[in-house]
């Protein structure tokens, strides 16, 4: 079962690859040098494979936020909105706590955590108090939260020397720093995501919350607290996001709350989740290599001056082959398997069934009544 | 013994490597870090012509890397420029200025350009190229005054009210309306400016969309600051039969008839200028340029469209004021 | 409805089938080189355990599915038919277990619905339509109404308008799948009067049931599939039930396996007082006439609920006790509270009155998992309430446990212990005899009756005091009911007190202690299972209480077939 996934993961990713490999040829560009700059550009240098992974690590959060939505059946598509809020905390926290660092920068991170947290709450609970679609609200509540940061860094909290929207930079002790180029935020995803991972596959409440996904009913018929559970993977789906737009602050290199800062890492976390299958360690994965795809597009654009957006059908090729493939791998295999099994009992029961068809026709011939098929007769 | 060949070889390469370092002085790679995308028929586009005609002209190698407003390719764009080996970087820093500063730091052998605004690192490599917007911008208020004090011309109505959609709230755009509302004071003081901020550079339908508010609230001419969000106040021009002001680029021809004038910010000009002065060697680190009406920077299109519009007095009025600046006899307070 | 046979031979008179092999992916060999002849103006009965094939046979008939390899003759003319349409144009016509119609039309559209009259539907064409199903439905005393709305039709009216629809298109072979599974033994017999007329006109009808005495009972030949094979056929002369469970299951079928009481502790005073318990002295009273258990299983007292929006209640004052070391079945028409009344034990729903107490205590208010302390339950829809299908089978079989069962967690309380988990589910597939090639396998690609099996077997691994049975076999194969038959009578032996809802007399008679009724959301009769038979249940489904004379109940007690009757789900098995 996992391996036949894996397989048509592998089939997939391939599949896409060449595809891009195919488009490209097409519009004339060198195909394989333009393959050699996406990978060179995000693997195969120091700074290259540390910015992969810098990237990575927030399309990690963005990507298990969205697959522990999904996987428990709570279609939170506020990653935007948690992002940016756990990202304004962080920096609104950055700014104005001032403590030593060891107890600063987990406050700030925390501040970040409650904030994607809180707002996916805000849904949820309309979920409960009002049936009210949690796919609509979580989506409503992006532009509420697009709209309020924007006021925020153009407004109130304007950095007045720059020159665009942007906050003011946040205190050195909310900073988790940079190492040679790694940005310490990518610890920080890796222990949440191996939290996430044990709490999704490990703890009752990730079984509960599995099962959910799969079959609400069958939960609820099991004595699992459907309804708390919900709120639940809301607050832990809100709180990945949150943080993903947290470390954006704490990490990094700008130390602030940036226009734009959000980007696209929430919706490309939606993808991630989709094509992983909502499994944790997929997604894990998946934001790995769309991370290097993103990085790599920029060298690519570079050296052969294929347009960076090719990253981006690259990203939709993947997408579709994968989850495509997942589908028609399984109906393949299973079609070869079944022909194969057919011919096999055709071959068995070749002898048999000429015997049978004989014996049949030589009743009918003999008009006499119907009898036993015979052979096959069950000895009492 | 071995140790001693790996030590030789060690040095040996640095010594490469320094060469490499020092041998700066001819340039072969040119990178346009822009931050946000090409395609506005206006900021964008004028640096690119810039870097064109510097590749057309030296015979180097340009790129350009558009961050299309997105905070997460800034620092990669800076990475991915020093990675293919570019000598000569001109950047549009918006939302980066700070990576600016830290990459202009660690790679004190670059040239680095900063176009638009100011941006100083501690070790004073970075050379600003900075617009006195307030003085393009003064000609373009001049330009709407006479426009909407002219009620002889289609679609003017009586109110003496002028607009802008900026893109962003920012000081570079407070710059454009400070100077825009001098322009228009300059001409007739009773004029009232309204401004409309649209909060993006790269939708044109909210820009069309705060333009036609501003038509809607009596003003006959909008002066677009925006890239690619202001294609749509030109839209809206013509859609309402009302006048606006291009930016940036040549927007005239765009909706002919409707567009009066663009208020030019000839950064394709300014980059081809600083890239001479590393081409010739008279290039100096760490200044700021600035680019006003006198220098050439900073100007208006005046053309056969301005032309079909105004009439010919207020042309020579309009020309009258340029030559003042031009010749210091106007100033203008700069924002800030 | 006869068909003639054009050729003189009159040994290939009828549909043979031969060699037909068909393999489902990956590699399951559901029919494997299966010989059937048909003959014409027979009723051929196909019988076999869930999954041997018999469905399928005919899914290939009917050009639903094509078959992997065989051949089809009509007549000694070899055929193919790629999709129904054909099949129909051949007059050959099959009626699903899941009934196809659209329900807000009305019957005669609904016949007509697919074959209209060439021209666009006009208003000429359509009387001349109604009028032809109209003058179908008087030949073959069909006692249906044309114009009623097919919604507001009982199951077996509407199983009624697919025959019809069938007749409309001149079809001479019916093949009836399974028809008798949602009907009442009066409706059954009802439909049974109805295809030996059609028989007698000449129709073919091919009957697929795993129901033995219903196929004894029609049959002029008889067809017994096992695991894709055809074991026998015969012409039902002299064969007996045990006969074709042997040949069904390949081995003897011991029937009535819960005929043999286990003598349960005081059940001595609940029997009469099961119509109105509570007027039947206090809880404590009884309790010193029940000396080895002092709590029954269930009390359920006064117990109501009317569902949002609906005019009728579902449940009204039910009351009844189940005895600890009793089975109390629960018959009666599909929706006549049944459902209310399952959902309202387990949790799920929330009566507007009354009480449940399980083992003494209250549980009216309480949380299903306060519940699955005192109770387990067996679902009755396997696929929607009673797993999930494209999890594991270890994930299904802990679902409770997860919280219930200690020795599951991790040494962190929060955390399951995946090997304790597994070898749960291990231990679980043995005991319950499941066939699956691992416990890590999905659930979905377990048979029907290995999946019933993990969920018994997971609900049975509580031990509770008070089982609850909601039609645990449905759609099962005789092997697997049986198994879990005796386990059900294993709980019993073992002090539980059993509730069995359940759709099958058969099963119910077989045993239950006692048997409550239920129509129309109240209780209509509460019979000794001992003394019970199933006329007297199935007039007590229909709300004729216990009248000795049939024919239209007492006061204005609805005919079955007038409508009125409370709607019934076809539930997809």
């Amino acid at each position: 079962m996992r391996r036949q996934q894996a397989v048509a993961a592998a089939v997939g990713v391939v599949v896409s690859l060449l595809a891009g490999l195919m488009i490209l040829w097409l519009q004339g560009y060198p195909a394989a040098q333009s393959y050699s700059a996406l990978f060179s550009y995000s693997l195969f240098s120091q700074f290259a494979l540390f910015s992969t992974l810098n990237k990575a690590s927030t399309l990690v959060l963005t990507g298990t936020s969205a697959a522990v939505g999904f996987g428990s059946n709570c279609i939170n598509l506020g990653q935007v909105g948690q992002f940016l809020m756990g990202a304004m905390a962080a920096a609104a926290f950055g700014i104005a706590v001032g403590l030593p660092k060891w107890l600063t920068l987990p406050l700030v991170i925390l501040a970040s955590i409650v904030a994607g947290a809180g707002w996916s709450l805000l849904a949820a609970l309309m979920k409960l108090k009002w049936r009210m679609n949690e796919f609509i609200t979580t989506l409503m509540l992006n532009f509420v939260a697009d709209y309020f940061t924007q006021w925020l860094i153009s407004g109130p909290m304007l950095d007045p020397r720059a020159y665009s929207p942007m906050t003011r930079m946040t205190n050195p002790q909310a900073w988790l720093g940079m190492y040679n180029g790694l940005s310490g935020s990518v610890a920080v995803a890796a222990c949440s995501f191996a939290v996430t991972w044990l709490v999704w596959n490990r703890s009752k409440f990730g079984y509960e919350c599995r099962v959910m996904g799969q079959n609400p009913s069958f939960a609820a018929a099991g004595g699992c607290a459907v309804p708390r559970n919900f709120v639940l993977a809301m607050l832990l789906s809100g709180a990945l996001a949150g943080l993903a737009g947290g470390l954006m602050v704490i990490g990094g290199m700008q130390h602030r709350f940036v226009k734009g800062i959000g980007a696209n890492y929430a919706w490309d976390g939606v993808m991630i989740a989709i094509v992983a299958g909502n499994s944790i360690a997929a997604t894990g994965l998946y934001a790995l290599f769309f991370a290097v795809l993103q990085t790599g597009a920029m060298g690519m654009e570079l050296e052969t001056a294929v347009p960076s957006e090719f990253a981006l059908v690259l990203q939709a090729i993947v997408v579709l082959a994968v989850v495509a493939s997942r589908e028609s791998t399984r109906l393949f295999l299973a079609g070869l398997a079944a022909r194969i099994r057919a011919r096999r009992a055709i071959a068995l029961g070749d002898a048999r069934a000429a015997q049978a068809a004989q014996l049949a026709q030589r009743a009918e011939a003999d008009h006499a009544a119907p009898t036993g098929g015979g052979q096959d007769e069950p000895r009492a | 013994m071995r140790s001693r060949v790996f030590v030789a070889f060690v040095a040996v390469g640095m010594l490469l490597f320094v060469a490499i370092g020092a041998s700066a002085a001819s340039p072969q790679r040119v990178a346009y870090i822009i931050n946000g995308g090409l395609g506005d028929l206006s900021f964008y586009d004028s640096g690119q012509a810039g870097i064109d005609r510097i590749r057309d002209e030296f015979g180097v190698q340009t790129r350009t890397i558009e961050c299309g407003f997105d905070p997460a390719r800034y620092a990669q764009a800076l990475q991915a420029a020093i990675q293919w080996n570019a000598d000569v970087m001109f950047v549009i820093s918006y939302g980066f200025e700070d990576l600016l500063q830290q990459y202009a730091d660690q790679y004190p052998n670059k040239y680095w350009i900063n176009v638009d605004t100011v941006v100083e690192n501690s070790r004073r490599t970075i050379t600003s190229v900075d617009f006195i917007e307030e003085e393009g911008a003064f000609l373009a208020g001049v330009a709407a005054a006479l426009v909407t004090t002219d009620t002889s011309l289609k679609g003017v109505n009586p109110d003496k009210i002028i607009g802008a959609v900026g893109g962003d709230d920012d000081p570079v755009i407070r710059a454009f309306l400070y100077g825009y509302e001098q322009g228009a004071k300059h001409v007739d003081p009773e004029i009232e400016v309204k401004a409309v901020f649209a909060g993006t550079w790269d939708d044109p339908v909210r820009g069309k969309q705060a333009a036609k508010q501003l038509y809607a609230q009596g003003a006959d001419v909008v002066f677009q600051i925006a890239s690619l969000t202001g294609s749509g106040v030109l839209e809206a021009a013509r859609e309402e039969g009302k006048y606006a002001i291009g930016v940036d680029s040549n927007q005239n021809m765009l909706e002919p008839g409707h567009v009066v004038t663009s208020c030019l910010k000839n950064v394709g000009d300014a980059i081809y200028a600083v890239y001479r002065t590393i081409a010739d060697d008279t290039y100096e680190p760490g200044v700021v340029l600035e680019y006003g009406v006198a220098e050439g920077g900073m100007g208006l299109a005046i053309d056969e469209y301005t032309r079909d519009i105004l009439p010919a007095r207020s042309l020579e009025r309009l020309i009258e004021i340029q030559d003042g600046l031009a010749e210091g006899k106007i100033t203008v307070k700069r924002y800030l | 409805m006869s068909r003639d046979s054009e050729n003189g031979a009159p040994g290939i008179q009828g549909i043979r089938m031969s060699g037909i092999v068909k393999v489902y992916p990956p590699d399951v060999l559901a029919l494997d080189n299966v010989d059937i002849m048909i003959r014409w103006g027979t009723i051929h009965s196909i019988i076999g355990e869930n999954g041997a094939g018999k469905s399928t046979l005919m899914k290939v008939l009917y050009g639903i599915t094509p078959a992997s390899a065989g051949r089809i003759f009509l007549d000694g003319r070899q055929v193919r038919f790629a999709s129904p349409r054909q099949a129909v144009r051949e007059g050959i016509g099959m009626v699903h277990q899941e009934l196809m119609l659209i329900r807000s039309y009305t019957v005669w559209e609904n016949v007509v619905v697919g074959s209209e009259p060439a021209a666009p539907l006009g208003t000429l064409k359509q009387a001349e339509a109604r009028a032809r199903v109209e003058e179908l439905v008087t030949r073959w005393g069909l006692n249906l109404d044309p114009d009623a709305v097919v919604g507001d039709l009982s199951v077996s009216a509407q199983q009624k308008v697919e025959i019809l629809k069938l007749l409309y298109r001149d079809a001479s072979v019916l093949i009836m799948d399974e028809p008798t599974a949602v009907l009442t033994p009066q409706e059954t017999s009802e439909l049974f009067a109805r295809l030996r007329q059609l028989n007698q006109a000449g129709g073919t009808i091919i009957f697929i049931s795993h129901k033995l005495q219903e196929v004894l009972d029609i049959s002029d030949e008889i067809t017994v599939m096992r695991k894709g094979k055809r074991v026998m056929t015969a012409a039902n002369e002299g064969l007996s039930r045990t006969d074709l469970a042997r040949a069904m299951v390949g081995r003897d079928v011991v029937f009535a396996v819960g005929r043999q009481r286990s003598e349960p502790s005081g059940r001595g005073g609940t029997v009469d007082v099961g119509m109105k318990p509570r007027d039947a002295g206090s809880p404590a009273a009884r309790g010193d006439e029940r000396p080895h258990a002092a709590r029954p299983a269930l009390e359920v007292r006064g117990l109501s609920f009317t569902r949002p929006g609906a005019v009728k209640p579902a449940l009204s004052d039910v009351s009844f006790d189940v005895s600890r070391g009793e089975i109390l079945g629960v018959a009666g028409v599909e929706g006549n509270g049944q459902f209310e009344l399952v959902q309202c034990i387990t949790g799920a729903l929330k009566p507007d009155a009354g009480s449940i107490r399980m083992d003494g205590r209250d549980v009216t208010g309480a949380s299903v998992m306060e519940r699955r302390r005192l109770m387990c339950s067996v679902p009755q829809d396997r696929k929607h309430t009673g797993s999930a299908q494209t999890m594991s089978i270890t994930d299904n079989a802990i679902m409770a446990h997860h919280r219930l069962r200690p020795s599951l967690s991790a040494r962190w309380r929060a955390l399951l212990d995946p090997r304790a988990c597994r070898g749960f589910c291990v231990d679980l597939m043995r005991r319950y005899s499941v066939v699956a090639p691992g416990p890590d396998a999905a659930l979905a690609q377990l048979s029907g009756g290995n999946q019933q099996k993990v969920i018994v077997g997971r609900e049975f691994s509580h031990d509770t005091g008070f089982v609850l049975l909601d039609n645990p076999t449905r759609g099962l194969d005789v092997g697997s009911i049986e198994f879990i038959h005796r386990q059900i009578l294993n709980k019993r032996s073992g002090g539980a007190g059993c509730l069995l809802v359940s759709a099958d007399l058969d099963e119910l008679l077989a045993l239950c202690d006692r048997i409550l009724v239920m129509y129309e959301g109240r209780v209509a009769a509460l019979l000794d299972g001992e003394t019970a038979d199933r006329e007297a249940v199935g007039r007590a489904m229909l709300g004729l209480e216990l009248s000795p004379e049939p024919g239209p109940g007492p006061g204005s007690e609805p005919e079955p077939e007038a409508g009125a009757e409370p709607r019934t789900e076809v539930g997809s098995e």
